[in-house]
């Protein structure tokens, strides 16, 4: 369980971090986004005791990390894979955690083996690919078989298949009860990964919601049909209540009827449909949404008379501010 | 699988974890051993030229002499051992590793002392052994020149070769100390740099020359053994070290204790 309050961080005259308010519940991945310099990496840092808040506090299992007595027991955390020397062999690298923590060698072997780097742990991590220094990154996390991990950005630049592995394992461990955070600038990685996101912008928190209320949020669940008697389909469909938009060369989108809706009444009305796709609103939208006018670069105060004000609409169950 | 034990980490795991990170770098098993090589080397240079630097054929000069212008290699491999000291600690702030060595052991009060402790021990292991490589050097030279040898027996010798041994551990420390305090390699080789001119600056300046007993630079060429007749003991040469290595390491502390990383 991680609680933060309040959490604040100036770095100058810059707030990296806003007063935050959150807790991340364990048994599922909880995904922490939010774009290039909305303070993900400042908070992690602060949790792990790191940097020292301006004000707010940051704890885990309600104590603060400087103050844990085995934090490796408690705590796996991945900042950054290339902050290793690449010198070292990735055994040693590992060596000198456990060393630290005061666990026992054997547990270096353990986590080589459950990243699948057994047979290059005695090579030296400059002949590491970007994956390889990744999944090193992930077993040194894992080292102190801990029951919170932290991730800032793990699946940054993995292949598909460092990406559905790393997925596998995260989903693993929170199965297992744990706690996950993971933080990404990217929404479709997180579409797959996490259950539960606290989306940031600015440093403030935006949302704190289920994935799925997120996605609904956003943007409407949609399908789109292609008929040669489209002018038709739309008619029929808005006199059901639906919204429709476009026609232009028979391509209608609608929203407020699935896709089982769509087909059944043009099969009952004898209306030939080409195509009939839902498509699914993207994690995207519903950040773009979310965050409008909370970016870095888009004023704080937000742009006079801009969308912002109404597209910030998310006010649903669950949202937060 | 093995079951993780719920040990509460102590000082002895930092200082395993830092042991571990030094000696586990092939690259710094490398340095040490050219560090040995380059006393013997330096220690052969002056041992041979002294005649000529000195005007005085070796035949007469003291053959004390002799070993402790051979234990002047063991200056320069106490030089290369700070700089390894010195990028042992920077190279984390560089690589941003020093976050994953806070993570792992968050008191850094600990972490600064056992790399300092690791990197001293370290060093003066090292020293120790190209400081009676050194000496041995200086010997096989009184030898070729069909010279008779210094006395093993005297205390002395061993005395000033135990006092060489003792700079590498020194500016080892005062390089963790510094590089910690810059946050890089090449901040602590400087201010190694300035510690070792800093008795030559004090005595251009007016006043200078009474705090030189008080400079590392002074009280290493006593404890060497090398400084002349008239200056301090070697007793209190090593406690004006002791002094210069905790007061830089608590510099060090106070600076980073809180610092944001
Ligand atoms: N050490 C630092 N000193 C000054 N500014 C910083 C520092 N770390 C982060 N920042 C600033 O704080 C903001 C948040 O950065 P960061 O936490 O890295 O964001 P994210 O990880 O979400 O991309 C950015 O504007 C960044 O420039
Ligand atoms: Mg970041």
């Amino acid at each position: 369980m991680i609680s933060v309050r309040g959490l604040t961080k100036r770095y100058g005259e810059n707030l990296a971090v806003d007063g935050l308010t959150f807790t991340v519940a364990p048994g599922r991945v909880t995904g922490f986004l939010g774009p290039n310099g909305a303070g993900k990496s400042t908070t992690l840092r602060m949790l792990l005791g790191l940097d020292t808040p301006t004000s707010g506090d940051a704890r885990i299992g309600g104590t603060a990390y400087r103050r844990l007595a085995a934090p490796a027991r408690e705590v796996g955390a991945l900042l950054d894979p290339a902050a290793v020397d690449p010198g070292r062999t990735g055994a040693n690298h590992l060596l000198w955690l456990a060393r630290a923590g005061g666990i026992g060698r054997a547990r270096v072997d353990d986590v080589l083996g459950l990243v699948g780097l057994e047979e290059v742990g005695g090579r030296r991590i400059r002949h590491y690919s970007l994956g390889m220094r990744q999944r090193l990154g992930i077993a040194a996390a894992l080292l102190g078989d801990p029951g919170v991990l932290l991730l800032d950005e793990p699946l940054n630049g993995l292949d598909p298949e460092g990406i559905v592995w790393t997925r596998r394992l995260l989903k693993g461990f929170a199965e297992e009860g744990r706690t996950v955070l993971l933080s990404s600038h990217l929404m479709n990685e997180m579409e797959a990964t996490a259950d539960h996101v606290l989306v940031i912008g600015g440093g403030r928190l935006v949302a704190d919601v289920g994935l799925a209320e997120l996605v609904a949020t956003g943007a409407g669940t949609r399908v789109e049909a292609v008929s040669p008697r489209a002018d038709e389909l739309a008619a029929l469909l808005r006199r059901e209540g639906a919204t429709v938009d476009g026609g232009r060369g028979g391509r209608i989108a609608v929203t407020g009827a699935d896709a089982a809706r769509v087909g059944d009444l043009a099969a009952r009305h004898g209306i030939p449909v080409h195509e009939l796709v839902p498509v699914r609103a993207r994690l995207e939208d519903a950040f773009m949404a979310l965050t409008r006018g909370r970016g870095r670069h888009e004023g704080r105060t937000g742009e006079p008379g801009a969308a912002d004000a109404n597209t910030r609409k998310p006010q649903g169950r669950g949202m937060v501010r | 699988m093995t079951a993780v034990d719920h040990r509460r980490p102590t000082a002895r795991d930092t200082v395993a974890a830092e042991w571990t990170k030094l000696a586990g770098l092939p690259r710094n098993r490398r340095t040490a051993a050219g560090a040995v090589a380059l006393a013997l080397l330096v220690a052969a240079l002056f041992c041979l030229t002294f005649g000529a630097t000195t005007g005085v054929p070796l035949a007469e000069q003291p053959v004390f002499d002799v070993l402790t212008a051979g234990l002047l290699g063991v200056d320069a491999a106490a030089l290369v051992l700070a700089v390894l000291a010195a990028s042992a600690t920077g190279g984390e702030y560089a690589t941003g590793m020093i976050r994953t060595t806070f993570t792992a052991t968050p008191s850094r009060g600990r972490v600064l002392a056992a790399r300092a402790l690791v990197a001293a021990t370290a060093s003066w292991a090292v020293s120790l052994v190209a400081a009676v490589g050194a000496a041995l050097v200086s010997l096989l030279v009184l030898w070729l020149s069909g010279l008779p040898a210094w006395d093993a027996t005297d205390p002395a010798v061993w005395r000033v070769v135990l006092g060489a041994s003792l700079m590498g551990p020194f500016y080892a420390s005062a390089a963790v100390a510094l590089a910690d305090l810059a946050r890089s390699t090449a901040g602590g080789v400087a201010g190694v740099a300035a510690l070792l001119v800093a008795p030559t600056v004090a005595g251009w300046l007016p006043g200078g020359p009474a705090v030189v007993p008080f400079l590392p630079g002074e009280a290493v060429h006593v404890l060497a053994g090398i400084a002349g007749p008239g200056h301090a003991s070697p007793w209190s040469a090593l406690l004006v070290l002791a002094v210069w290595a905790v007061a830089l390491l608590l510099l060090a502390h106070g600076a980073n204790r809180r610092r944001d990383t």
